[in-house]
């Protein structure tokens, strides 16, 4: 295309310029192309900065590069999502895909041109010098000469940190051979698999299983997790610096230990010598250009006071009042000015979309392509009028499904559009050209008889709209880990014995019947004792005023307990006692009923008839090509089933559950397009006005340019609109409604509806459920909900109630950084202000409706310039709705606010969350609301503050620390989701359960649900038989095999629940190789334990209860053996028992 | 008592519901094991659930 441009000779004057310094002024669309024909001139030895305002701009002009100049190496140098003096670190991924960039441009070979692409925000800030100089770590199969006890010596120098579960970016583990490390850059963590010096196996894992990935890893490189090294240099520097600031002692201690600390980055400057700019690690000859030079210098501006805002309100604190505490102005962002100086004599250009109107300016003539905004056929017409005059025309789309639409559109018009791989050098006039790309915009050259139209235009969105990114297609979840990491005075389930508390982990010798001289291969061991590791549990004293009694669980029934969930300080049992008896038998009757509720349904079902639909047309597959974003596998997988079951002329009936922003709403608009197709109507049933508006845009955009009648009714519609949208849905007009329960109200009718969708129907109150129920009747039906339905649950509950789970999240999403710390005016200020800088908005959460506006008064005075309004629950209805949706359209900055947006709430331009006084809310409740923010793809950050005057009791301390430690997988965490749980569980079942729940526990509850409905399927006998199984062999996970207490307590876990008699065949097979793969191959007393579970399994399907060493002899029980067996069993026992002695 | 001839010394309770049958001496853990299983796979065949299809 740069070659068209070159021959129309528009960019002539400005090319005069490739090897001096200029400005341009030119329309936003002609930018870029412009930018790759001054690289083109410079030759292909040229390298070139290209600095942007914003981060999008830089992801939007990075897109627009790999079209226009296809042979460049483009790179982007994101920023770290923190600013230098703020007490977080930037994430390892940043920092990863940072000194990947930078490398490249030091090993820049001049082979083909070279460009990095940054926002203003990385351009500008100093970095520490020699970064690129940091020579990654090599891992390479087969290679040999590896030290693995150096390796991780060198990945803790490097700033890895060592833990016993690889979870997160910057983390390795070493198990016996194995090496787990997670590079900072990389998609999936490694696994490298070491055999003396040689390393015999790389291969990539998931996160969620710890399983290792199919497809082997021939080599990796393994680069520093920080930007901050721990070099010997720095560690002297900061025990030094010690003694003078008594209050960053903590921190300073641990870093001259030699231990990353959390915020470290930000002492950078006082710690390292020097910092150097951006351009110290360009090539001497690179050409810097600076896009919208005005927009650059005024965030400049912002970025630094922001910036020194930070250092005020965090180290003053932190250094209690002293003035000038530590010397960190060498961390502040550079001026613009200050970078151009650095540059020395490097080219620098700038373009402005202004014309100066001096005479040094450079201008280029060309036209913005005409707005057609709300005309989505606008912008075709006036393609085809430029082909009449005899225009050439390109039309770039981001998919190929976008490409063969706009040939359709065109064809439609009888016009030429030619879908090309690239673009011609030689284009034909009065032809479309249709590529596959990503442009900013496009631009009009009357002159040249030419034309670029970008996809937002042509297919007239609203630009900006389209966030547009490649995700990177995420693993599908399995089994997630969950390690059962047990503290002391933790409860827990126990299914035969109750509530219990755990009270320690022992080891026992126990006698194990007369062995003598056994052992491997000979050997003379003639000890008749084992080692055994039990749980020691606690329970309420059998006598009153008596210690409790204790249980031992031995590591082979570990599949009995569980941890407790489900209500506040239960009383423990009483062994022996009928209390648990009784508990449990309510319980079980309790689910009985839930179990024949959902078996009549399903069967009331079955036997009605719906519509069955057709297979997908061609329109469908259009319409799904033009999903902008690569759909996870759980997203594939959801609408396949979904088709599968509107295909059939049974209702459909299913439950999609996921959280906000997984793909629930993808999979609606795919379902509601194919209904449509057949000339049926939709009705999507969302809870609050928001959500009407939300999904209405959602849905008007996907089906821009589909013939579809899409009309919302909620309270926001005038009565004119809503008459008119009534009307049509009577006459058969109105293809799609989107309404709150307004659509339940009398005098709705439709004319020919084949779908629902309920969106969250458990917040529907129980005066909407006869209207519910009469709108569902014989109609196929897509439910939706944002709270987690258990794994077990929908296991237990396949194939009666058809339920699909979303649970992979699009992978870039940033994790939400997180601060606790005491609450602060300053910090306060700060963390407002630098949302406002980049035009988002902030949740301010106080729970208090008596002192919130009070609160909100205060942040007005702290900050002026934000728009502020106030929600809480005591405002009326229609009050509260309008203040939301008024805040989703951005009339408002900061929302303070009482919990009520703990749930349904999504607004992706809100980044910030800060909670006041968080100590009093629960880990559960923090962790939801916390998940209001990071939504979009900007950085989130979450304020935990907590006041400073009054203690913090010792369980909020922890809790506030489980949550900024921001790991999923950590103990208290998962114990906080299963609370969501529970909520997924009711709007699952339904009815009143909680009291079953905190009764048995969550997940005993959950158990028996799977028992009683497989009872009601007839399929496995209900109930279990608990089995002593003891021989005298040795048969543990010793700890030099899994050394991690609690990956030990889950691994016999997982054995154990493999050995009951109703997991699948191939149950412990599964686990014996997910050990194989996480830990190495199993010593023998790994091997033997197996087997004693393959047995176990055995004796258990054979309805045993005792197999025993005793003495020299085997007790079984019980034995009860018929005639008929006794007969039966005789002839072929004989052939069998010969077997044995033989063995003997 | 067949069993007598297959596992010399084994001896049935009635009353108690339990059979007794004296271990092997001399066997590697792994070889007990699978000596157990065998015992079990001979005199304690799986009862076959009438849903499910024979193992």
């Amino acid at each position: 295309m740069i070659t068209a441009l070159e021959r129309a000779h528009v960019l002539d004057a400005a090319l005069e310029s490739a090897h001096r310094d200029a400005d341009f002024s030119l329309i936003e669309g002609l930018r870029v192309p412009l930018l790759a024909a001054l690289l083109r001139a410079r030759g292909t030895a040229s390298a070139l900065l290209a600095v942007t305002a914003t981060s999008r701009e830089a992801q939007a002009v990075l897109d627009a590069l790999h079209c226009y100049a296809p042979d460049a190496t483009v790179l982007e140098l994101p920023a770290w999502e923190t600013l230098p003096h703020e007490r977080l670190s930037p994430s390892a991924e940043t920092v990863g895909r940072r000194l990947h960039a930078l490398r490249a441009a030091k090993q820049w070979d001049r082979a083909a041109p070279f460009v990095l692409v940054a926002s203003v925000r990385s351009a500008l800030q100093p970095l520490a010098p020699g970064l690129a100089d940091l020579e990654p770590l090599e891992l390479r199969a087969g290679g040999r000469g590896y030290d693995l006890a150096a390796l991780a010596g060198r990945l803790v120098e490097i700033a890895y940190t060592r833990v016993d579960l690889v979870t997160r970016r910057g983390e390795f583990a070493v198990r016996g051979g194995i090496l787990d490390v997670f590079p900072p850059a990389a998609e999936h963590p490694l696994r490298a698999e070491f055999f003396g010096d040689e390393l015999e196996a790389l291969r990539a894992f998931s996160v969620a299983d710890q399983r290792s990935l199919p497809e082997t890893v021939g080599h990796a490189e393994l680069g520093p997790a920080r930007e901050l090294l721990l070099t010997d240099a720095v560690r002297q520097r900061a025990a030094e610096m010690q003694s003078e600031f008594p209050t960053l002692q903590q921190m300073l201690a641990k870093i001259a230990e030699g231990i990353p600390v959390e915020g470290m980055e930000s002492l950078a400057p006082a710690l390292l010598d020097r910092l150097v700019p951006l351009t110290d690690y360009l090539p001497p000859d690179a050409a810097i250009a600076v896009l919208g030079p005005e927009r650059v210098a005024t965030r400049a501006l912002h970025l630094g006071e922001t910036n020194r805002e930070f250092l005020d309100a965090a180290w003053s604190a932190a250094t209690a009042g002293a003035q000038a505490p530590i010397d960190l102005g060498a961390g502040d962002f550079l001026s613009v000015n200050g970078l151009r100086t650095a540059a020395g004599d490097r080219t620098w250009w700038t373009f402005s979309p202004f014309d100066a109107g001096d005479e040094e300016g450079i201008r280029v003539d060309a036209e913005p392509v005409p707005a057609f905004a709300g005309r989505a056929e606008g912008a075709a017409d006036h393609v085809v009028e430029l082909l009449r005059d005899g225009w050439t025309v390109a039309v770039a789309t981001a998919g190929t499904g976008l490409v063969e639409r706009a040939a359709d559109v065109l064809a439609g018009r009888e016009a030429a559009g030619r879908p090309v791989e690239t673009f011609p050098a030689d284009p034909e006039p009065g032809v479309a050209y249709l590529v596959k790309g990503a442009l900013e915009a496009g631009f009009e050259l009357p002159e040249a008889r030419f034309a670029v139209l970008s996809e937002a235009e042509f297919y007239g969105r609203t630009a900006g709209v389209d966030s547009r990114q490649v995700k990177r297609l995420a693993s599908r979840r399995r089994n997630v880990v969950d390690p059962l990491q047990l503290r002391p005075g933790d409860i827990v389930v126990h299914q035969t014995h109750g509530i219990g508390r755990f009270v320690e982990l022992v080891k026992r010798e126990v006698a194990s019947g007369e062995r003598t001289a056994r052992g491997p291969l000979g050997t003379s061991v003639t000890t008749a004792k084992v080692e055994r590791e039990y749980l020691v549990l606690e329970y309420a004293p059998s006598k009153r005023g008596m210690p409790g009694d204790r249980l031992f669980v031995p590591m082979d029934q570990l599949d009995l307990l569980t941890r407790y969930v489900g209500g506040e300080a239960p009383t423990l049992s009483k062994m022996g006692g009928s209390d648990w008896a009784a508990a449990k038998g309510r319980a079980r009757k309790a689910v009985r009923d839930i179990a024949v509720e959902l078996v009549k349904l399903y069967s009331a079902r079955m036997a009605s008839v719906g519509h069955a639909f057709g297979p997908d047309t061609p329109w469908q597959r259009e319409l799904e090509e033009a999903f902008p974003f690569v759909e996870t596998p759980d997203q594939l997988q959801t609408i396949d089933e979904v088709k599968a079951d509107m295909q059939r002329p049974i209702p459909m009936d299913r439950l999609i559950s996921g959280d906000v922003g997984y793909g629930k709403t993808e999979v609606a608009v795919r379902a509601a397009f194919k209904a449509v197709q057949e000339g049926k109507q939709v009705a999507m049933l969302v809870p609050t006005t928001l959500l009407v508006r939300q999904h209405m845009e959602t849905f008007a955009e996907r089906f821009a340019g589909f013939p579809v009648h899409l009309r919302a009714l909620s309270r926001f519609q005038t009565d004119k609109e809503a008459k008119d949208t009534i009307a049509g849905l009577a006459s058969g007009e109105v293809d799609v409604v989107i309404g709150t329960h307004r659509l339940l109200s009398d005098g709705i009718r439709f004319k020919d509806l084949g779908l629902v969708i309920i969106d969250e129907e458990q917040r529907f109150g129980v005066e909407h459920k006869d209207a519910l129920k009469k709108l569902k009747t014989n109609v196929d039906i897509l439910a939706m909900s944002a709270t987690p339905i258990p794994r077990t649950l929908e296991m237990a509950v396949t194939g009666i109630r058809e339920m699909s789970t979303l649970a992979t999240p699009p992978e870039d999403r940033h994790p939400i950084l997180t601060y606790v710390g005491a609450y602060n005016d300053k910090t306060v200020a700060a963390a407002v202000r630098r949302e406002l800088l980049r035009e988002g908005q902030v949740f301010f959460v106080h729970n208090r409706v008596s002192s919130i506006n009070r609160v909100a008064a205060q942040l007005a005075e702290l900050v002026p310039e934000a728009r502020i309004a106030v929600a809480h629950g005591q405002l009326s209805e229609h009050v509260l709705e309008q203040v939301i949706v008024d805040f989703w359209e951005r009339r408002f900055d900061v929302l303070v606010t009482t919990t009520i947006i703990e749930t349904g709430i999504d607004i992706a331009n809100a980044n910030t969350l800060i909670i006041d006084r968080a100590d009093k809310y629960g880990l559960s409740q923090l962790h939801q609301i916390r998940g209001r923010v990071g939504r979009g793809r900007e950085r989130a950050y979450a304020y935990f503050l907590y006041d400073d005057d009054k203690p913090l009791s010792e369980t909020a301390t922890d809790r506030l620390e489980t949550i900024a430690a921001n790991n999923e997988l950590g103990g208290g965490m998962q114990i906080a989701l299963k609370d969501l749980e529970i909520r997924g569980a009711g709007n699952l079942l339904g009815g009143e359960q909680s009291g079953h729940i905190a009764g048995v526990g969550f997940d005993l509850y959950l158990r028996m649900i799977g028992e009683a409905v497989s009872a009601f399927r007839g399929d496995v006998v209900e109930g279990q038989t608990e089995l002593r199984l003891e021989l005298p062999v040795d048969a543990h996970l010793p700890e030099d095999y899994i050394e991690s207490e609690r990956l030990r307590l889950e691994a016999y876990q997982k054995l154990s629940t493999a050995a009951a008699a109703t997991s699948a065949d191939d149950a412990i097979d599964a686990v014996l190789e997910e050990l194989r793969d996480r830990y190495g191959e199993p010593p023998e007393q790994v091997a033997n334990l197996i087997d004693v579970s393959r047995l176990r399994r055995r004796a258990q399907k054979a309805g045993l209860s005792d197999v025993v060493a005793m003495g020299g002899n085997l007790r079984i029980a019980p034995a009860e053996l018929p005639d008929s067996s006794r007969c039966g069993c005789s002839g072929s026992t004989r052939g069998r028992g010969c077997s044995g002695r033989r063995r003997r | 008592m067949r069993l007598q001839r297959l596992y010399p010394g084994a001896r049935l309770f009635g009353q108690a519901k339990a059979l007794s049958v004296p271990l092997p001496k001399d066997l590697e853990d792994a070889a007990l094991v699978a000596w157990v299983g065998d015992l079990l796979d001979a005199i304690f065949p799986i009862p076959v659930p009438a849903t499910e299809p024979v193992e």
